[in-house]
């Protein structure tokens, strides 16, 4: 988990024992993983990450390999579309992207002992290709690696804020605005911020599965989900206002 | 609609939100969005706040432009698998 802390800006990890059993359920099965010799890989946290079972366990070869491409073509590849448009809308880059999910199916097959069938494919895959954006893109992104989240905490929740949160923004303003300034909108948060909103709204993840992607208790994907909203709304509101309403 | 003050009408303003949040994630729980419903019957704060959350995730939904899957990318995906399998 060491990775983890510095994915988490804020610091915090789980603050308790129903967070920590709970994200074992997707990685339960899996132990050492049989697969060191990859060499071209060079993300050993990453594999821990994916493989974060209790130790002393085994991965069993649970899967023939004709079971192993069914699992891969069935549940796996019919998420393509959805990986791909969350890794674009955390690289803003096309050629990035296909890497980033090229990476995230590697991944998904060489550890697929460690996958039970029939369980939330989707769901895994996107912990998979989180962790290896954080792994590989994040650090060289132009994007800065932190946000001060007591700042904008602060700020989120003093009383003046709300209030003026909830004047002014109409949704006759939200109805006429076209897709890019949506797109620029979301864009325009920081990673964490707009991430949450990808997996909540366009992908319709539930709070749950929001935490064990992300790592993170559900009390910390609900409250980043509502400061991601006020910022999202406050970007929203000044192209409301640009545009004349 | 021509009143934009909502300090005062809702009581629980902080709590709405809460529950608003929820309600539209459908993440509440029965007994929450039964009470948040029947308020926004009554306090027009949070009714007007309920349709402007309503319709951010309705423009996320449908004015984002989907980028489509390079035609290769599967190819390519699977033939790596296929080296490695």
């Amino acid at each position: 988990m060491i990775e983890n802390e510095d994915w988490e800006p804020t610091g915090q990890n789980y603050s308790d024992d129903e967070d920590r059993s709970e994200e074992n359920r997707y990685t339960n099965k899996s132990g050492e993983d049989d697969d060191n010799d990859d060499s071209g890989d060079t993300n050993d946290s990453d594999e821990d990450q994916l493989a974060d079972a209790p130790e002393g366990e085994v991965t069993v070869e649970r899967y023939s390999e004709r079971q192993k491409m069914r699992i891969f073509d069935g549940e796996f590849l019919p998420h393509i579309d959805a990986m791909y448009n969350f890794a674009f809308r955390l690289t803003f880059d096309e050629d990035d992207a296909k890497d980033l999910v090229q990476e995230t199916y590697l991944k998904a097959f060489r550890f697929i002992n460690s996958f039970e069938e029939g369980t939330n494919a989707k769901a895994w895959l996107f912990r998979i290709l989180k962790n290896s954006f954080i792994n590989d893109y994040r650090k060289k992104s132009k994007e800065p690696a932190k946000v001060d989240y007591n700042d904008v905490e602060s700020y989120y929740n003093s009383e003046d804020a709300q209030v003026e949160m909830t004047t002014d923004l109409r949704v006759e303003s939200l109805r006429d605005m076209i897709g890019d300034e949506v797109s620029n909108a979301l864009n325009s948060l920081a990673v964490d911020f707009r991430t949450v909103i990808i997996l909540c709204d366009l992908e319709g993840f539930t709070y749950e599965e929001m935490a064990k992607i992300l790592d993170i208790p559900i009390g910390t994907v609900r409250s980043r989900l509502h400061r991601a909203r006020n910022l999202l709304k406050d970007k929203l509101r000044s192209y409301a206002q640009s545009m004349g309403y | 609609m021509e009143k934009t003050d909502n300090q005062g009408c809702c009581s629980e303003h902080d709590r709405c939100l809460e529950i608003l949040q929820l309600v539209l994630d459908g993440e509440a729980s029965d007994t929450e969005k039964e009470y948040y419903m029947h308020h926004i019957e009554e306090c027009m704060p949070c009714y007007r706040n309920y349709n402007i959350e309503s319709e951010i995730r309705n423009i996320l939904r449908s004015k984002l432009e989907k980028k489509p899957v390079p035609t290769d990318l599967v190819t390519v995906i699977r033939s790596k698998v296929n080296e490695t399998a």
